[in-house]
């Protein structure tokens, strides 16, 4: 079994000790960094996000699994060159659910499926102000804000962050992406977000889209990634 | 009670049983378990009102009862806010308390069990959940930590007087005077409610309610992320802390039944839907000890009522096996031809009319709904019609008049 072989197996079994250790193996044995990434981790957990998709596995798998990949990436990124890292990153998604709302379940899924997909995360939690999402913003120099929120009432303060990114000149350096229970494509357009996600599945999608769409934000439409279901 | 009431409260009741005993009735029922925030709304009072001043929110469901011309009298789904505020609760946010009074309450789950600690809560529950857990989940009884294990405090329970004796455990003693009292004048207003109901002819939904054993770890213990993991991690632990609130519950709910003369007892369903895990993990995790607490209280002679929130389909089989007319399934989202084929001759179908469907649709859309629901389900008996999770404080009034509306139509059809 190749070294290669060996980490991808330990990540998709969710054995961080292992991975790790399968991780050190495949740097001391000269594998390239950033092939490590893409093929060891990447690649499979990309086939991890559609099986969770298709419902062949579920959330604690999801969830050990990503901690599994994550601890590889811990290993291996601080050896890639910086041109390389920039190339593999899947992006930086700053996600939180907003201040007033302690609803966390969907979040955590969303940021779950995130992380398992290869993205760099930065989970604030719930009850986040709009300004503590913009500073997290700027701090953690994101790609994404992802917004959600299971509760109608706090719409306005959506709005809020994407005042406060323009008020501060920086809209156009953070995609927005929104979702949560009622939240919907039209609420999205209302407040100015560039994306709207139905689940955890369509949040990987609409944010690799985004990310590859050519375009920086602010977006005219949001795009919408899943139909809203009654 | 004057005997024309006593008979139509009786006739309801009857007719309520039946549909949740899955026995004919003479029609379709309609009823709302449950209200958060939907009457305080019609009434013009705030959240934050309706937590607090217990008269005036049991008067706004009396309302909603009376105006829509339900079959059964909801119960309240809300705490008083006043037994978060006098404790400090940290593990809940409450309008007036540390939320604007338009938004709802809210439960702050996260890990107040470390993973390292499952050994020492397993050796010493008693003592863990008051010295670790409540000072953690709240600021009112954080002195609990500061004391030394009750045994160790002797045997004498003389040396209480010594052992409490500081400012600090003063102040927490009073608190949990003031919150026993807060407590009796809540349970007094409940007790009046449905005293008041029953006089205009309404039973209540349910007296009881409980959450099932594995989420009562998964919310209030380890969180989501933390018992998602432990399945992998820690799964004897897991399922020994599970285990661990099994008798205990089923004796809480023998108890609190009898203590409110109602046999019907509501169970809230989070984490076992589809998604959260595979069927092998709810096989094993989840339902022994939800099936040991309710063929317990069946065999008591009691109602379980099982509320499944999410999408239940992929675990009906699982209650199919249930004893046959005893144990309702209150539906949130659920594919009904699958449940119908499954459940359709062994439990009452309560619920179901999706709380989206009745906060934005139009009444057309809810009337149709609801016609499809009686289509499949009415011909077998045992259908109450009912929002997903009662009536959700959101709900266009005009499409809860058409969810009436269209079960009273079948009725004349």
């Amino acid at each position: 079994m190749s070294e290669i072989d060996r980490l991808r197996d330990a990540i998709v079994e969710g054995d961080e000790d292992q991975a790790a250790i399968a991780a050190n193996a495949a740097l001391e044995a000269g594998i390239d960094p950033a092939t490590l990434i893409k093929e060891a981790i990447n690649e499979p957990m990309d086939k991890v996000g559609k099986a969770f998709q298709d419902g062949d596995i579920f959330l604690p798998e999801l969830i050990i699994i990503g901690d599994a990949a994550r601890v590889a990436s811990d290993v291996i990124v601080p050896h890639i060159s910086l041109e390389d890292l920039d190339a593999s990153a899947g992006g930086k998604v700053v996600i939180g659910t907003i201040q007033g709302d302690m609803h966390d379940i969907g979040k955590n899924i969303v940021s779950a499926y995130l992380t398992a997909v290869g993205f760099k995360i930065k989970d604030l939690g719930t009850d986040v102000s709009p300004k503590e999402f913009v500073r997290a913003a700027i701090d953690e120099k994101a790609d994404v804000v992802a917004i959600s929120t299971l509760l109608s009432t706090t719409q306005p303060l959506f709005a809020n962050i994407v005042k406060t990114l323009e008020d501060a000149g920086q809209r156009d350096n953070f995609f927005i992406v929104v979702g949560g229970g009622p939240v919907t494509p039209e609420w999205a357009a209302d407040i100015g977000a560039d994306g709207y996600g139905r689940d955890a599945g369509d949040a990987a999608d609409l944010t690799k889209q985004l990310l590859s769409a050519g375009q920086k934000p602010p977006f005219d439409q949001p795009l919408v990634v899943g139909a809203l279901k009654q | 009670m004057p005997a024309e009431v006593k008979t139509v409260l009786q006739g309801r009741l009857e007719r309520f049983n039946n549909a949740l005993q899955l026995k004919s009735t003479d029609r379709v029922l309609v009823g709302p378990c449950s209200d958060h925030f939907f009457s305080a709304k019609l009434a013009g009072i705030s959240n934050k009102d309706a937590m607090l001043e217990h008269d005036k929110r049991y008067k706004a469901m009396k309302d909603v009862v009376l105006r829509f011309d339900f079959d059964i009298a909801l119960q309240s789904g809300v705490y008083p806010a006043q037994w978060y505020s006098i404790l400090g609760a940290r593990h809940y946010k409450w309008p007036g308390g540390n939320l604007p009074e338009d938004k709802t309450f809210q439960f702050v789950e996260k890990e107040y069990l470390l993973a390292d600690e499952y050994d020492q809560f397993l050796a010493n529950p008693n003592d863990f959940t008051m010295r670790v857990l409540w000072p953690r989940m709240t600021e009112g009884l954080a002195p609990l930590e500061q004391l030394p294990p009750f045994y160790s405090i002797g045997p004498d329970p003389i040396f209480l007087g010594p052992a409490f004796a500081t400012p600090e455990n003063l102040a927490m003693l009073e608190k949990l005077k003031l919150l026993a009292e807060a407590s009796v004048d809540s349970m007094q207003a409940e007790g009046d409610y449905i005293a008041e109901m029953e006089e205009l002819g309404y039973p209540v939904s349910y007296g009881a309610n409980f959450t099932p054993p594995f989420d009562l770890v998964a919310d209030f213990l380890r969180g989501l992320r933390g018992t998602m993991v432990d399945m992998y991690r820690a799964p004897d632990k897991l399922l020994a802390a599970v285990d661990l609130y099994v008798e205990p519950q089923i004796e809480a709910a023998i108890a609190w039944a009898e203590a409110v003369n109602n046999p019907r007892i509501f169970f809230w369903l989070h984490k076992g839907a589809a998604g959260f895990m595979s069927d092998e993990h709810y096989q094993k995790f989840y339902w022994p000890s939800l099936r040991q607490v309710v063929l317990a209280l069946v065999e008591g002679g009691l109602t379980p009522i099982l509320h499944v929130q999410g999408d239940y389909t992929p675990r009906l089989p699982y209650l199919a096996e249930l004893p046959r007319g005893k144990v309702p399934i209150h539906y949130d989202r659920i594919d009904r031809q699958d449940a119908m084929e499954i459940m359709g001759d062994r439990q009452c179908f309560w619920g179901g009319v999706s709380s989206a469907l009745l906060s934005t649709g139009a009444p057309d859309q809810v009337e149709d709904d609801v016609k499809e629901l009686i289509d499949i389900f009415a011909p077998h008996g045992g259908l109450i019609v009912d929002g997903s999770v009662g009536i959700p404080d959101e709900a266009r009034p005009e499409n809860v008049e058409a969810m009436v509306d269209a079960v009273h139509q079948s009725i004349g059809a």
